[in-house]
């Protein structure tokens, strides 16, 4: 069994919002497995997102355990965390999230610079991986220069360029048209399967189902379905320019 | 109650018959000094201070009264030529480079402790009221009256303390009082030699109030009887003064 | 390769100073003024020191001014005891000393008496003077000249004897006219009733209205004459630039050393205290107008990177997220700030030289100080140190403004942050 790189337990998590308490996790029990393709679908309002900051270091529980990779979140301090962060976690947004005065290329390298990565080595790492979400023709373009699909893509490269243990995506796709979309999580598929990164995405667009290997659904605060899909045919990678 | 008015009425006859006794010792003082009338004097000055050389002024008085005299510079070189006119309280100064005639004062120091009064006139029965302090005092072996002399105009020191012989009305010694009480200077009248018809005081031994050795002397040279024409006593005839 | 070896943090504060450009000229703007204005006063505070110390300097105080020793103890109550006795040996010393730095060396004796015309006494407190000597101490530099205010009649000239200058007030209250013989007496050296007469020839005024109801200047031999001496009081060096007064004393005072002069010397800094007192207050001016400049600067700079902040609290969410620490957001911001000091300040610099060039040769005449009869150019003088100072206050003000908006930024919640749109 492959080790963890998830474990909640007992995870509640409330946050005041003006005079009221929202109660947005209601104790979770979770356990992601390393390099899996996991999504976790639910409604607004579900929890969702708050699951997402909790597994990504970014914010703390109230009650309850959250395990990252091994390490217990709780008690850490924000330089803790941020390490944790940098060393073990790359992230994906829906508004993707770029530096808008750095290229494509300085934007992947950026998260290099912040692992302290050598000069040296970084510049191999990044043209990689740009070349692998095919956009070494746009190294040196800035983002307001890209479509929403080839800027997705720099945030893959960029998540990805450090080999995190894992990559969070909070709606990746919702920007995108449909086919940006799909063509977006082959790419991500593909990393998957070749650098064994766990991916675990937030959503709710029923498109990404057909990707996952595994839904976790929330609803309430309290995760209320797991499924385990049955394994999928890769589906033919396109190396398309959008 | 008779009685007290008979003591009342003495005692205020006394007073002046008192005032009247001492004025007439202090006029016959003066008259020791110096003869009535038109004078000629020749006086030599000297001023004797530890931290400077000394210091000498050959003068010619001429004397018309009491009241009037002029006053000529001999010697030194750089006095020459300098004469002064008193009238009353008046006196004025001719310097040679300057055409004009400067009132100066006549307590203005001439040399040493030695004032342009002091050269130019010998009034005290006119410049000064007298009384009586005490009858019978002894001074430098004389038995002498102690007289007190207060100012009547501007010409006179504020206050002097005078020892006058009994019988001869020799002035034997006299202390020069400012207006505020402390001894300006000390003098003592010696060198009684017969000269212009009578035995008179010439020279005068003057020690400073405040610095005992500060000396200054006036020594009588020459004094005789002489009658000057009235018009050298103005103003306009000092600069031709010979 | 643009940013070759650029640091990160420099090359995306850079970028993102010129973000958005109106904004960052507007900024700019306010730092050029601030740091320009800075460089331009200083240079007007540097011509203030100068014209007024060489004012002071030609027209009354020269440069050193030597006196017999114990004369400035007993803080000149009795002249007479402190006259000097060998004057010409003493010029030629100072002559031989100082070369070709020295311009001109001339004595002074003062007295004091009554000078009377008509029936009317009053006092008055002379200097004797070598005429020429003292016409050539006080020509200035641009061919203007801070020689006595002569208000009526005429100055002194080389060769006049028996001639006499009065202050304006002195003047007045004595009603003289061309003419008149004024009387004048006090004592000698040796204390004896000394007088002179002398022919009125103008009236002057000073500084001072106080000092212009006594003072009195008349050629140097007739105070000798009138005080019966051949001995100075003064003796005044003057030397062709004011720099060289601190190395010209100490030559002086060990070839005075070496001769065994009985002597002692003061320096114009010493005596010139009107001129300290100016010097404080424009000082004081200053401080307030760099006060409030800063004030200018350091508003203008918080607001804008307060705003830069707000429009990129998203990015620095996402900075965070990617596991930067919030030091780092403090540095990248306060970079910022310094960058836009930095350029500011460069900017400033020309521009304040251009501004002082400009109205250098606008040949802007100023009013006479008090006490002289003719005018100033306004000549700014910027010195290197002028232009460090404004360039200083740029960057520092800089510095200053932007620890608040990076102290914001790097306190901002990960979570909030990235919600933010």
């Amino acid at each position: 069994m492959s080790e963890n790189v998830v474990s909640l337990s007992g995870v509640h998590k409330s946050y005041a919002l003006g005079e009221y308490e929202v109660h947005a996790l209601r104790g979770v029990d979770l356990n992601i497995a390393e390099g899996e393709f996991t999504v976790i679908m639910g409604p607004s309002g579900s929890g969702k997102s708050t699951l997402l900051n909790l597994l990504g270091c970014i914010d703390l529980p109230s009650t309850g355990t959250v395990e990252i990779c091994g390490h217990n979140t709780n008690h850490r301090s924000e330089k803790e965390l941020a390490a944790l962060r940098r060393e073990n976690i790359g992230f994906i947004f829906q508004a993707f999230n770029l530096i808008p005065v750095l290229s494509v290329y300085e934007n992947v390298e950026y998260a290099l610079i912040l692992k302290k990565v050598p000069e040296t080595e970084r510049a191999e790492l990044v043209d990689k991986i740009i070349d692998q979400v095919g956009l070494a023709a746009h190294k040196h373009h800035r983002p307001n220069q890209l479509s929403g699909g080839q800027r997705q893509r720099v945030a893959i490269a960029r998540a990805l360029v450090t080999r995190p243990r894992m990559v969070l995506a909070d709606e990746p796709t919702a920007n995108l048209d449909s086919a940006t979309g799909k063509s977006i999580l082959a790419l991500m598929q593909e990393m998957n399967d070749l650098y064994k990164t766990t991916f675990i995405f937030a959503t709710h667009d029923p498109d990404v189902l057909t990707f996952a290997r595994r839904a976790i659904r929330i609803h309430d605060g309290k995760i209320d379905g797991d499924e385990h899909a049955q394994p999928k045919k890769k589906p033919a990678s396109k190396r398309k320019s959008k | 109650m008779n009685v007290m008015k008979v003591i009342l009425c003495a005692a205020l006859c006394a007073a002046p018959v008192l005032a009247d006794a001492a004025h007439a010792i202090v006029s016959k003082a003066d008259r020791v000094r110096g003869p009535e009338g038109s004078v000629r004097m020749k006086i030599k000055v000297i001023s004797e201070r530890p931290d400077q050389a000394q210091q000498e002024v050959y003068l010619e008085t001429y004397v018309k009264d009491r009241t009037t005299s002029v006053v000529k510079f001999v010697d030194p070189p750089r006095e020459k030529g300098k004469s002064m006119l008193m009238i009353n309280d008046d006196l004025w100064m001719y310097i040679p480079g300057s055409k004009r005639t400067f009132r100066i004062s006549p307590q203005q120091r001439l040399i040493g402790d030695v004032s342009n009064a002091d050269v130019a006139r010998v009034n005290y029965a006119e410049d000064y009221n007298s009384t009586v302090l005490k009858k019978h005092e002894k001074s430098e072996g004389k038995d002498c009256y102690l007289l007190e002399l207060t100012a009547k105009n501007r010409v006179s020191y504020h206050k002097i303390h005078y020892w006058v012989e009994h019988k001869t009305y020799r002035p034997v010694k006299a202390t020069f009082f400012a207006v505020s009480g402390k001894p300006l200077k000390f003098a003592t009248y010696k060198g009684y030699k017969s000269i212009a018809g009578s035995t008179r005081p010439t020279v005068v031994y003057i020690i400073d109030g405040i610095k005992p050795d500060w000396k200054s002397e006036i020594h009588y040279t020459s004094m005789g009887t002489k009658t000057f024409p009235d018009s050298i006593f103005q103003q306009s005839a000092l600069p031709d003064l010979r | 390769m643009k940013n070759f070896k650029m640091p990160t943090s420099v090359k995306i504060a850079f970028r993102n100073v010129f973000r958005n450009r109106r904004r960052t000229l507007l900024t700019l703007s306010s730092i050029v003024l601030g740091s320009a204005a800075m460089i331009d006063f200083d240079g007007y505070r540097n011509f203030a020191d100068w014209g007024l110390r060489e004012m002071y300097i030609r027209s009354q105080l020269g440069h050193i001014q030597i006196y017999k020793k114990g004369y400035r103890a007993s803080k000149g109550m009795k002249p007479f005891e402190y006259l000097i006795a060998n004057s010409d040996d003493i010029k030629k010393t100072v002559s031989e000393t100082l070369g070709d730095r020295l311009k001109v060396v001339t004595s002074r004796l003062e007295l004091n008496g009554l000078i009377t015309k008509g029936g009317q006494s009053y006092n008055f407190m002379a200097q004797g003077i070598e005429v020429d000597a003292e016409k050539k101490m006080s020509a200035l530099d641009d061919g203007t000249s801070s020689a006595l205010n002569v208000r009526r009649g005429q100055g002194l000239i080389g060769g006049d004897s028996g001639a006499v200058l009065l202050g304006f007030e002195l003047c007045e209250a004595l009603g003289v006219n061309d003419g008149d013989l004024l009387s004048l007496m006090g004592a000698s050296v040796n204390g004896a009733l000394n007088a002179t007469d002398l022919l009125w020839k103008g009236c002057f005024s000073t500084i001072s209205k106080e000092y212009d109801k006594v003072a009195t200047i008349m050629p140097l031999a007739d105070a000798k004459r009138f005080a019966a001496t051949e001995d100075v009081l003064k003796i005044v060096v003057m030397l062709n630039n004011t720099d060289m007064t601190d190395r010209a004393r100490k030559d002086l005072e060990a070839a005075f050393a070496a001769k065994g002069y009985d002597l002692e010397m003061v320096s114009w800094l010493e005596l010139a205290d009107y001129y300290k007192q100016v010097m404080v207050f424009l000082g004081g001016m200053f401080m307030v107008i760099a006060t409030i400049i800063v004030f200018v600067v350091v508003f203008s700079i918080v607001n804008t990177l307060t705003m830069s902040v707000f429009e990129r609290v998203q990015e620095i969410g996402t900075i965070r997220a990617m596991g930067a620490e919030g030091t780092q957001i403090l540095r990248l911001f306060i970079i910022e700030g310094i960058m836009l000091g930095l350029i500011g300040g460069l900017i400033g610099m020309c521009f304040g030289g251009v501004v002082a060039f400009a109205i250098n040769h606008a040949k802007i005449l100023l009013p006479p100080p008090p006490g002289s009869s003719e005018g100033f150019l306004l000549q700014l003088r910027l010195y290197p140190s002028s232009f460090l100072l404004g360039f200083s206050i740029a960057v520092l003000s800089s510095f200053v403004a932007s620890i608040y908006p990076a102290m914001k930024a790097a306190k901002l919640r990960v979570v909030d942050a990235l919600r933010h749109v």
